[in-house]
């Protein structure tokens, strides 16, 4: 049987239509859960940036136009919501002087993100180590396979400044790896 | 390959291999938000205001349109745009009928003057093939009047000839006979001499 498209169930969640508008989540909360998982690298804030993104996505479902594909602009709302979490939290922990719940003790145990995964628990754990500028850049070029041109729409910054980020990542993870 | 390149390659196989987490459940439903605009049944909706505003636009349309609605014997007629008084009214459809009128008239003229020309044409050609018949049937008639008449007189003149040829057997005969007869008695040397 045919998947319905994107725009069919875009479609018909603003008709109100429930069931596509969950069927429209499932489709994409893998992808969206793992980004924040990246972004984030813990479970409970993964899910709520997750929540946070469907939210903001159904509220402004009416103005996506079909422009650019559907994952293309969610992603960019993923983005959006990603800085303000990552904002919130830096005040946070600047107000409370709050330690970091990912230290790096917490890696090691099963529980920890990608555990049993050793080679990408690296990488992800010294992605944390970036400022969310380039960890956001690494993520949409390495993890979902976007252009550096479409990454800097996405992220709504120069392509020439994108291209720095990700140099500038690239070169700090390659210190990061080798030191971990 | 520089070191650079390589750790960009290994990154992007890194990246590849690793396996995504499973979605924890979620209360995926909390982030459906019917909207209240839509969910609204149609006895449900402010049709007051939209009643409203529509009644407003009628009279403006009404009011900037200027209709007039008359009842008369005839019935109710809706002018718009300041309306027409009687007198031009019947002056206006005078001139429309005067207009029509004359349509007509200049159709009846054409309608005349083709069925005249019609008829002339008709009546041209018919006489014409009359004519031709009447031709044709007086060169035949002539032709044989002609064939008689020479017929006759050929016959004629061979009656002609055949009574002077017979006329001149007798002749001939007769001095033949003569002849004879003067060749079988002596003639006289007188008569010798005389002859």
């Amino acid at each position: 049987m045919f998947a319905p498209s994107d725009q069919r169930l875009v479609k018909r969640a603003l008709e109100n239509n429930k069931q596509a508008w969950l069927e429209l989540v499932k489709r994409y909360e893998g992808l969206v859960y793992n980004y924040a998982l990246r972004m984030v690298s813990n479970r409970d804030d993964a899910l709520d940036l997750m929540q946070e993104v469907f939210l903001s996505v159904f509220r402004n479902l009416a103005a996506w136009r079909g422009e650019s594909s559907f994952k293309n602009w969610m992603m960019t709302i993923a983005h959006h919501r990603c800085i303000e979490h990552y904002r919130r939290r830096k005040s946070f922990e600047a107000d409370y002087d709050f330690e970091q719940e990912a230290s790096t003790a917490d890696w090691d145990s099963p529980e920890a993100v990608y555990s049993g995964q050793q080679q990408g628990q690296r990488l992800v754990r010294a992605m944390q180590e970036l400022p969310i500028e380039q960890r956001v850049v690494v993520e949409l070029k390495f993890f979902q396979h976007f252009s550096l041109q479409e990454i800097a729409q996405q992220t709504e910054t120069p392509l020439n400044t994108v291209k720095s980020r990700l140099y500038g990542a690239v070169s700090r993870l390659q210190e990061l790896v080798e030191v971990v | 390959m520089s070191k650079h390149q390589n750790f960009e390659q290994w990154l992007q196989r890194t990246a590849d291999e690793l396996v995504n987490e499973p979605v924890p459940e979620w209360p995926r439903e909390r982030t459906f938000r019917t909207t209240a605009a839509n969910t609204l049944r149609w006895w449900q909706k402010p049709w007051l205001p939209m009643t409203s505003l529509a009644a407003s636009a009628f009279a403006m349309v009404l009011v900037i349109g200027q209709v007039q609605v008359n009842s008369t014997s005839d019935g109710f007629s809706i002018t718009f745009g300041g309306g027409v008084d009687e007198a031009k009214l019947t002056a206006m459809v005078e001139q429309r009928l005067n207009e029509y009128g004359a349509a007509q008239q200049l159709t009846l003229a054409n309608y005349a003057s083709n069925l005249r020309e019609d008829f002339r044409e008709d009546f041209r050609s018919e006489l014409g093939a009359a004519n031709q018949q009447l031709v044709n049937y007086v060169l035949a008639t002539n032709r044989q009047e002609r064939q008689d008449d020479m017929e006759d007189l050929i016959r004629y003149v061979n009656a002609q000839r055949e009574d002077d040829q017979v006329f001149f057997a007798n002749q001939l005969q007769q001095f033949s006979e003569d002849w004879l007869q003067q060749s079988s008695y002596p003639m006289s040397p007188m008569n010798s001499t005389q002859e």
